[in-house]
Parts: structure tokens; C-alpha cells; sequence
């Protein structure tokens, strides 16, 4: 059977461009040029009678984060961090015993936004101490986008605009990410406090995916085409690994620093996709026992592989494809991928939009911090469009049925709070 | 060394100001057609990718200097066309332009008559899921690199993908089949 870029080629080559393309373009070149000065006479005149263009302003709150004193974090003991939506989205510490929500500051928006009331945020994470809150606010094109940082009593910090891969360090309040910078792609650390920024290192091709060990010592970094980089920090000496995967991402070290989980897809000696979808694959981070872990063929796609706190085994889910009647799966498997196990199951009843729209938002399945259960984000019931956040939890070992938590539970999990 | 940058790196060695129309000519010719076939393929329609791909040279075109003088050509060029077509996608003029232009009926009826399973397969798909598949597995574009082009999530532009192969494999069936 031809690969999908085989078939896609061969399909593109059945279309001819009529001769003659540059000067067609040339004509309409020139038409757009006399519209556009046309265009400009009328907003001249328009300038003249007095019509004043406003250009976009970025609003800041007076308001700065209070600082808890008797703590380093911006979270006290017991509280996680959430995201709410109210017009526009904030973020919230939220007691995990009694979920009363306390903002993060007097007023509702401690972030740099032209409009907040538009505000979206796709991804944020805490510092490993709690002092600093990474998030990615808004979306390519629109004002304001970017990786920012916020912490106590400061103005957010722009990280960058151009935000490729990020994660904070595990050990030290150091955020690492990724960033477009003049056609080529650095990795740079960024120390919030003192506001030094660090080039580690600069690769040509886009980042997709940041992860540190567990000791802070090294990055792993995946990006196009294909494979992952192993740098050690300290001396900036990268190790390439995993090449026979592309589009690499989701990818965690194991606990123990000596393995990297991921996801991607299989590429052929061309460098071309295989027809088979995501594989999860795991490797030694010297680059040995590069194998594959789960494979379910064209059925399922395997995605957001987890390592359980002892580092013995991996949860992942399986993707719904978005046709009404398709398994959405939670598996467990053993890291040396033995012992597979099929923890829940769901008909998919809705929609290619919820698939397309809504996978991914959740951290993928988390683990309990003792190992013995599994929360992970249900869509396959009827009521999560009115209550976005259902959670439910399994035992890990298969036993039981899936029961339902409540997200801050799952949160807890997830931030290891 | 990818089809991507070997374009760029030979629009890269003819730059400078006396050469910089020619140098533009030159890398029009080399990546027009490639950029028309696959924008037909997301697109659905030979006008529109011709438009689009007009549009994105165009753009080039202003700024050629800096552009030539990127490490990577091809790729802001494809970039750019997808940024047009996201924009064209957002505002709907898809549907309006392929009722009153009499000149891509024409090419559409006479592609629908010599359609084979695997274009069936594609106009199956929403523009998304096609530009999805085309940019991740014909041009190999990373998933990061078209969820920024489509302005939408990497899960998203995964799950996209995911269904587009999935139709062109069915295809295939059913090709075999026929």
C-alpha cells in the first residue's frame, strides 16, 4: 500500500497551472498596487477632516500579587492552581479540601492583555517552588501573544512571543522554552527573579516539545524533522536520539532520569510517514533500546503516555477518531511492555468538533501519588459540554470500576499538591 | 537536506540588489507549481489555489530582500499561503466564490467527471482536515509548525491529520476494490 505522501503526491500531480502564471500574478500585482493608492487618497482625505486612527492599548492593573509571607509560593498549603473562565480567563488558587477560589490577585486580571475580556489561555504550569506561574496567553496573530511569567508583586514578564516547547525546571525557579529567533530556534533559560536569559542552544529546525530531567541536569528537546536532542546543561553538548520518529512529542523522562517516553510517528528510510498513526515509543536517553511500546494499528492512536511515580509503568489514553461509536480507551502498560491492561472504555456519541476542538486539554492520565489510581478527563458522556472538567478516577491495577472525582482532585494530582 | 530547503538554498545563492527581481523570478518558478498542486489539494478548487498562491508571492514579493535572505524560503512561503487561506477559511469566501466564478466551474466539473477515489476521499474532508494531512504528511510540516498556520491547537492539527489519513486510506480499500 503506497504511504500517504505517495498518495497525496500523486494526487497533487493531476493538477496543471495554466502557462503564463508569473505574468497573471504580475497583473494582479499591479491592480492591488493602484487599488491600495486609491485606497490611500480616500483615508488622506479621511485624516484631513479630521477622522484620528486609534491604535490598540494594553491594559495594566495598578493591583500587583500579594505576597503570602509565610510562604515562598504564590499558593499556601493545600491550594492548587486552576484556570477559570469569567469573561475572559484567570487563574485561581483553589483549596483542595473546602474549593473556595482565591484570586491571585485584588483584581481579577493580573496579566497583560489589550482586551482582556478576550483573554484565552492555552497552557500554564507552576515553578517548581511556586513562586512563578509560566503561561501561554492568546494565539498566534493576536495581540499580546506569548509565553509570559507572572510573579509576586511584579508585572508579567514576556518570555517570548514566539514560543516553541516549554517546562519550568524541576529543580531550580528556571523556566526553559523554546522560541523562533531570526529564522533559527534557540532553547533559552530564563531566570524570572533577575530577569537573565541563557542561550543553551540553537538547533535549525522547529521545537516542538521541552523536557527536563528529573534532576535538572539535562533537556531533552524534540522537533521537526524528526528525532530528540539530549542536552546537558552544563555543557551545552547535545546528543541526538530517536531518529526513527518524527514529530515527536508528549515525551517525559522517567522517574529514575534514565528513559524517555513519547509519542510519535514512525517515518520510512525517506524520512516519510508510515501509514500507521502514533506510535508510543519509549528510549534509553543514551539512544539505546529506541523500541516501540504501543502500537495499536490503524484502529487507535495511542496518545499521552504518563509514567507512574515508581517509574514500573506507563497509563496512556486512546484517541477517539471524532465518528460517533469510536472507543475512547485508558490503558496501563509496563514500562517494559509487558503486561497491558485495558482500564476503561467509552463509546465516543459525539462529534468530529469535539475531537478536533477539545483534544488535548487536559495534562493526559495522572497518576495518584501513591500509584494506585488513575484520574483521567471523560468527553464520552452527554452533560460535558455544560460541565467542562469531568474527571474520573480507576484503579491502576484494573480492578473496580472508573468512579468520578472532582477535578480538583485530579488537579492535585497533576501539580503533585 | 528536505524538497523544502533545497529551494531555499538555491533562491538563497542568487541574492543581491541588481539580481533580486531575477533571483524572485527564479524561486517563483521553482516552487509556483508545487505550491498551486497542494493548495488544489486543500482547497478543493484550481481557482482558489491559484489565487492563494498568487497572494502568497505577492507578499513575498514585498519584502523579497529579507525573504531571500532567510534560511528558509519555501517554508515562510507556505506560511504565508496558509496564513491567507486561514484567513479566506475564517471569513467564508470559499463557499461564495465557487458559486459565481463561471471559469473554476469549469475546471471543477471537469475534475469531478475524472475523479478518482482519493479525491473523493479528500472533498470529503472540511478544508481543515485536508490542509492538515497535506501539511503534516506531503510537505512535512511538523504538527507545532501547522497548528501555528491554521491558528489552532498541535492536538488539534494531530486529530485533523488523523482523520484525513484515515479517509485516504479508505480510499485505497476502496480503490482496490473498484
Amino acid at each position: 500500500m503506497s504511504s500517504i505522501h505517495d498518495t497525496l503526491q500523486r494526487e497533487s500531480e493531476r493538477y496543471t497551472i495554466h502557462h503564463g502564471a508569473f505574468d497573471r500574478m504580475t497583473r494582479r500585482r499591479d491592480r492591488k498596487r493602484r487599488n491600495e493608492r486609491i485606497a490611500a487618497l480616500v483615508v488622506g482625505l479621511a485624516i484631513a477632516i479630521g477622522i484620528v486612527a486609534v491604535g490598540s492599548a494594553i491594559l495594566r492593573s495598578d493591583e500587583r500579587i500579594p505576597v503570602d509571607r509565610k510562604h515562598r509560593s504564590l499558593l499556601r498549603e493545600g491550594e492548587v492552581l486552576e484556570l477559570g473562565h469569567v469573561d475572559g480567563a484567570t487563574l485561581y488558587a483553589t483549596d483542595i479540601a473546602t474549593g473556595a477560589k482565591r484570586t491571585l490577585t485584588g483584581a481579577e486580571r493580573p496579566f497583560a492583555c489589550s482586551d482582556c475580556s478576550q483573554l484565552q489561555l492555552s497552557e500554564w504550569g507552576l515553578s517548581a517552588e511556586g513562586g512563578w506561574i509560566a503561561y501561554v496567553q492568546g494565539a498566534s496573530g493576536m495581540p499580546d501573544y506569548g509565553l509570559w511569567v507572572l510573579g509576586a508583586n511584579r508585572d508579567p514578564i514576556l518570555a517570548t512571543t514566539e514560543p516553541s516547547g516549554w517546562a519550568w525546571s524541576p529543580s531550580a525557579e528556571l523556566l526553559a522554552f523554546g522560541e523562533r529567533r531570526e529564522g533559527a530556534y534557540e532553547v533559552t533559560l530564563l531566570d524570572p527573579a533577575t530577569g537573565e536569559r541563557t542561550t543553551i542552544v540553537t538547533y535549525p529546525f522547529w521545537i516542538a516539545a521541552l523536557a527536563w530531567s528529573p534532576d535538572g541536569t539535562q533537556l531533552a528537546v524534540a522537533g521537526s524533522p524528526s528525532g530528540i536532542q539530549v542536552v546537558v546543561l552544563e555543557t551545552g553538548r547535545s546528543t541526538s536520539i530517536a531518529s526513527a520518529a518524527r514529530d515527536v512529542h508528549n515525551m517525559s523522562w522517567s522517574p529514575d532520569g534514565t528513559r524517555l517516553v513519547f509519542e510519535g510517528l514512525a517515518i520510512d528510510e525517506r524520512g516519510h510517514n508510515v501509514t500507521e498513526p502514533n506510535q508510543i515509543r519509549v528510549v534509553n536517553v543514551d539512544g539505546s533500546d529506541d523500541r516501540i511500546l504501543v502500537d495499536h494499528g490503524v484502529q487507535q492512536v495511542p496518545v499521552q503516555p504518563t509514567w507512574s511515580p515508581d517509574g514500573t509503568r506507563i497509563a496512556y489514553v486512546t484517541w477517539p477518531k471524532g465518528r460517533q461509536g469510536d472507543l475512547s480507551e485508558v490503558w496501563v502498560i509496563g514500562a517494559d511492555g509487558s503486561d497491558a491492561t485495558r482500564l476503561f472504555h467509552a463509546r465516543c456519541c459525539l462529534a468530529e468538533h469535539y475531537a478536533v476542538n477539545y483534544a488535548y486539554m487536559t495534562p493526559g492520565p495522572v497518576w495518584s501519588p501513591d500509584g494506585s489510581r488513575i484520574a483521567f478527563l471523560d468527553l464520552t458522556h452527554d452533560h460535558w459540554l455544560s460541565y467542562p472538567g469531568f474527571y474520573r478516577a480507576v484503579a491502576s491495577d484494573g480492578t473496580g470500576s472508573a468512579e468520578w472525582i472532582d477535578q480538583i482532585v485530579a488537579e492535585s494530582w497533576a501539580q503533585g499538591r | 537536506m528536505t524538497e523544502r530547503s533545497r529551494s531555499g538554498v538555491a533562491a538563497r545563492t542568487s541574492i543581491g540588489t541588481a539580481a533580486s527581481e531575477a533571483s524572485f523570478e527564479e524561486f517563483f518558478e521553482s516552487e509556483h507549481r508545487t505550491l498551486f498542486r497542494r493548495m488544489c489539494l486543500i482547497t478543493d478548487s484550481p481557482a482558489e489555489a491559484e489565487e492563494l498562491m498568487q497572494d502568497a508571492f505577492m507578499k513575498l514579493w514585498e519584502r523579497w530582500d529579507r525573504v531571500a535572505a532567510m534560511e528558509d524560503p519555501t517554508g515562510y512561503l507556505y506560511r504565508t499561503a496558509m496564513n491567507l487561506f486561514r484567513k479566506r477559511y475564517r471569513h467564508a469566501i470559499v463557499a461564495a466564490r465557487k458559486t459565481f466564478r463561471a471559469e473554476p466551474q469549469a475546471d471543477v466539473v471537469a475534475l469531478v467527471e475524472a475523479r478518482s477515489a482519493v479525491s473523493e476521499a479528500l472533498a470529503s474532508l472540511s478544508s481543515r482536515q485536508r490542509a492538515a494531512v497535506v501539511l503534516t504528511d506531503l510537505i512535512g510540516f511538523s504538527s507545532e509548525e501547522a497548528a501555528e498556520m491554521l491558528g489552532v491547537r498541535p492536538g488539534t492539527i494531530r486529530s485533523l491529520a488523523s482523520q484525513g489519513r484515515a479517509a485516504i486510506r479508505g480510499s485505497h480499500t476502496e480503490e482496490g476494490s473498484r
